[in-house]
């Protein structure tokens, strides 16, 4: 089933003095599927943050329309239908968070949407259990490390039960470490709960665990395929500002200069054995 | 900067942090009045005993409460001397020096009065130190609750101060960092003048205030994102209610305001009789 | 002269109830001319001790010497601050957000005018460290900071700090927030302002793939000591370590540990994609396999010579061409 279904999309911020208004989004069209896993990627600039401040009514698009599980997102009875089944995780756990208390800031979704006591307490465990914080239900988040505050922010989020659950560049600020367990929450999430994800991100190696990548450029959608066809494009990806993961360089480097390697290898063990193969050849 | 203790949660599970924060709030505010009814040596020596009682039961170390005082150390110093050279009652005898008369009387006055500010402080800061910002809007939107009937949105306004107060170590920490950078950049914020600090603080606050709107952006978007204002009736996870221990801490606050009273009203200052039992004792 | 930091301490909050160690006897050297990157996760103690280098935290215990300027817990004699500013840059994270100025040239001139400059002198000089980084004095001079891109706030950022021609240029994760391209350029930037500008970079980085290629040296920062000091090569072979401080070996060191496994032994040397894709193709040539000269991975087309332990990166004295390679294609 469609989750969410993008037509002809256009979004611009409004003309900033003598600057005109530019469409950070210009006519997207996009269908993302119930338990999808997507990356989203593109240089600073190419309309990636706007087009996730679509996806849940937090924009409303100039033309065309988006459309949530069959609601469309300009119609302004039902915003919160969907923004509950729409759940957004930022960029900055720091600015995401707001109680100082960890239950207490999970429970605040719930409890906007008016929901009972009991209910409210089952969501709050629900949710810490699936980003692994249980223990920490009665702390204050901050001392805590950039990953596990962002994975809090994560369980405040899903305590309003979303479908989908977009991440706007929600690992940019994090160390390796931190990433690794961001990364490790949502696959879970996708695979356990049948979560549709859609993680906007800088990082190719996260882009390799997508199912899909959707490369953004001037604010349209210039690639959408599987990770591994994205990336065997080679040159033609510096025109969107991007570089494949390490191994793939390597690959690319190896086959420039004459050795007998596919230049769309993705993964260490593919790059080994091609590596290995060639090498024992005649 | 980081080092204000005044005001910062302390984050262990006692009886006294498990309270109903409004009755937290409520023996503050007693606990505030009652300190003017404080009325010998005695009172204070009472009123100390009773605040390290409370460290004790709250699992929070003394020191942190006596640190509370730091801040403001040279305010009281202020005030103590100020007190005591510009004392106004009535006074048995009088040392002169200089321009300074000092006399028994203005002695006990400055003392007593560095004592009360001194406790009034530490006193709060147990509240503080105990209740978690969140429990403290939550008990000060329940206290306010009356308020709803006059159009006044409480509910709102506990959550602006509940953001609030979690921001501030966030901005604090901003400021830190922009501070760091502009310092090494050669800005020199600790010199010269009050005019010419205030300008040099200027590099500081513009990327602060800058910082803080961008935060106050994504913050909004994610309030949003969480549904904020969903619903007309907002629910609470949290119930607050009144346990056997919220009982047997009203009792013995009751108990300790009791005897602060006593000692005003019908002993008339238990001091006398301990200076005439010691006048006894070496006479 | 070089950084020399003898057992030093230091502890946030020292005294109240929240005391927190952040370094514990820290030693180390920083010989002239290096580039040395420092990791370590969040916590670990490298913010801290790159603060103490430019004396924005008081030494608490122990001793730090910069270029000659010394730093000790005792009040007397005071060092010299100013001079220390203008020996050690400082580029914090996301650095522009410290642009405060209504103009870019005002911004960047504002170390020099705190050095005591003129101010027609600190505009000079901010247009010399603006051309630098790769912007156009004469096109964004003027405009507001809030005006430029991202990226080119961030350049302008680096140009308010590079304006004193500093002999140690400090960046803590100086490409976090960028897209792959706009990473390479700002680490571009980096190896000319080394060449250019300071000699002696010392660079925070969590990208092992990304700082091998760039760095001469690590140093690895775990609970405010130093875990680990010493050559890369060494240095990968405590992968486990690494993992439990949160940090990964690189790709490439990855790659030859498992070709090994398989019987194609390398070589020593590797340490980062350059080197590993220098012993393949070297494997190729034995082999009698047509491979061409490799000259070190280079995506974009735009890496500037000098990179750290490149494979045919020749060190930067050779590279020596008055370096105007135009990194940012944009005139400069």
């Amino acid at each position: 089933m469609t989750a969410i279904k993008l037509e002809n999309v256009c979004y611009a911020y409004e003309a900033d003095g003598d600057k005109a208004a530019v469409n950070a989004v210009d006519g997207v069209s996009l269908e993302i599927e119930e338990g999808a896993f997507v990356a989203v990627v593109g240089h600073n600039g190419s309309g990636k943050s706007t087009l996730a401040r679509l996806l849940n009514g937090l924009l409303l698009p100039d033309k065309g329309s988006v459309t949530v599980f069959g609601t469309d997102t300009r119609d302004e009875k039902n915003i919160y239908n969907v923004r509950s089944s729409v759940g957004m995780v930022f960029q900055n756990p720091d600015n995401q968070m707001v109680a100082s208390v960890v239950e207490d800031d999970i429970a605040f979704g719930p409890e906007n949407l008016g929901l009972q006591r009991e209910e409210i307490i089952r969501r709050v465990d629900w949710a810490l259990e699936q980003v692994g914080m249980s223990e920490y239900r009665k702390s204050t988040p901050f001392r805590m490390s950039g990953g596990q505050k962002q994975r809090l922010a994560i369980a405040g989020v899903l305590a309003i039960r979303p479908k989908v659950l977009v991440l706007d560049e929600s690992t940019a600020m994090l160390d390796p470490k931190g990433r690794r367990e961001v990364m490790d929450v949502i696959h879970a999430l996708n695979k356990r709960e049948k979560m549709s994800v859609i993680h906007i991100t800088h990082y190719m190696e996260e882009v390799l665990e997508a199912d899909r990548v959707i490369v953004m450029d001037g604010g349209r959608i210039a690639l959408d395929d599987a990770p591994h066809a994205v990336f065997a494009r080679g040159a033609e990806l510096k025109k969107f500002r991007l570089a494949p993961p390490a191994v793939t360089l390597i690959a690319d480097a190896l086959a420039e200069c004459g050795a007998d390697i596919p230049r769309s290898v993705t993964t260490e063990e593919e790059l080994e054995e091609a590596i290995c193969r060639s090498l024992s050849k005649d | 900067m980081r080092d204000v203790a005044f005001g910062q949660y302390y984050p262990v599970s006692s009886p006294v942090h498990r309270l109903d924060p409004r009755l937290k709030i409520i023996f503050t505010v007693l606990y505030i009045v009652t300190m003017f009814f404080v009325a010998s040596y005695f009172g204070y020596a009472l009123v100390l005993i009773f605040l390290l009682s409370v460290c004790g039961v709250a699992h929070v170390p003394p020191k942190a409460m006596f640190k509370s005082i730091k801040g403001v150390i040279i305010l009281l110093m202020i005030t103590a001397v100020l007190n005591l050279f510009f004392y106004a009652g009535e006074t048995s005898v009088e040392w002169t020096w200089w321009i300074f008369t000092v006399s028994p009387e203005a002695i006990d006055f400055a003392l007593k009065m560095m004592f009360r500010l001194i406790l009034l402080i530490m006193g709060t800061t147990i509240l503080t130190f105990t209740t978690g910002t969140s429990e403290l809007t939550d008990a000060i939107e329940s206290l306010f609750k009356p308020l709803n009937l006059i159009k006044i949105p409480v509910r709102d306004i506990a959550l602006i101060m509940s953001i609030a107060l979690r921001f501030i170590p966030g901005l604090i920490e901003e400021t830190d960092k922009i501070m760091m950078a502009q310092k090494a950049r050669g800005a020199d914020m600790e010199s010269g003048n009050v005019f010419k600090r205030i300008k040099a603080m200027l590099p500081v606050i513009i990327p602060v205030f800058v910082s803080a709107f961008r935060k106050a952006d994504e913050l909004a978007d994610a309030l949003d994102a969480r549904c904020y204002q969903a619903s007309p009736k907002r629910t609470k996870m949290k119930k607050m209610s009144f346990a056997w221990r919220d009982l047997v801490a009203f009792l013995i606050f009751a108990a300790f305001v009791t005897i602060i009273f006593l000692d005003k009203y019908l002993w008339g200052g238990l001091d006398k009789y301990i200076v005439e039992a010691f006048n006894a004792l070496i006479g | 002269m070089p950084i020399v930091v003898k057992g030093l301490s230091f502890a946030y909050g020292k005294g109240t109830p929240f005391e927190k160690k952040a370094l514990d006897n820290i030693s180390l050297t920083i010989n002239d001319g290096e580039f040395v990157g420092i990791m370590g996760h969040t916590g670990s103690g490298k913010s801290t001790f790159i603060q103490h280098l430019n004396g924005l935290v008081k030494v608490q215990e122990g001793e730090v010497e910069v270029n000659g300027i010394k730093l000790t817990s005792a009040k007397r004699p005071k060092p010299d601050y100013k001079k220390l500013r203008a020996t050690v840059g400082m580029v914090f994270q996301y650095p522009e957000y410290q642009l405060f100025d209504d103009t870019v040239i005002k911004d960047v001139s504002f170390g020099p005018k705190n050095m005591g400059y003129k101010r027609e002198e600190a505009e000079e000089m901010a247009r010399r460290a603006l051309r630098l980084v790769g912007l156009d004095p004469d096109e964004v001079g003027e405009k507001a900071p809030f005006e430029l891109s991202g990226g080119q706030k961030r350049r302008a950022a680096i140009a308010g700090v590079i304006v004193m021609k500093p002999q140690i240029l400090v960046l803590d994760e100086p490409t976090a927030g960028l897209d792959p391209y706009g990473k390479e350029q700002i680490l571009n930037l980096i190896l000319r302002l080394k060449k250019e500008c300071s000699p002696t970079v010392i660079v925070i980085s969590h990208d092992m793939d990304e700082i091998t290629r760039y760095a001469s040296r690590l140093i690895v920062f775990g609970e405010g000591k130093v875990a680990f000091d010493m050559p890369m090569e060494q240095l990968f072979e405590h992968g486990r370590e690494l993992e439990e401080l949160g940090l990964e070996t690189p790709t490439a060191v990855r790659l030859a540990a498992a070709l090994k496994a398989r019987g194609i032994d390398l070589g020593g040397g590797i340490v980062n994609m350059d080197t590993f894709t220098a012993a393949v193709l070297k494997k190729f040539a034995e082999k009698g396999a047509p491979v061409k000269e490799f000259s070190g991975i280079d995506w974009f087309g735009e890496r500037a010579e000098g990179g750290g332990q490149g494979a045919a990166a020749p060190a930067q004295e050779a590279a020596d061409d008055n370096g105007a390679a135009d990194i940012f294609g944009e005139g400069l």
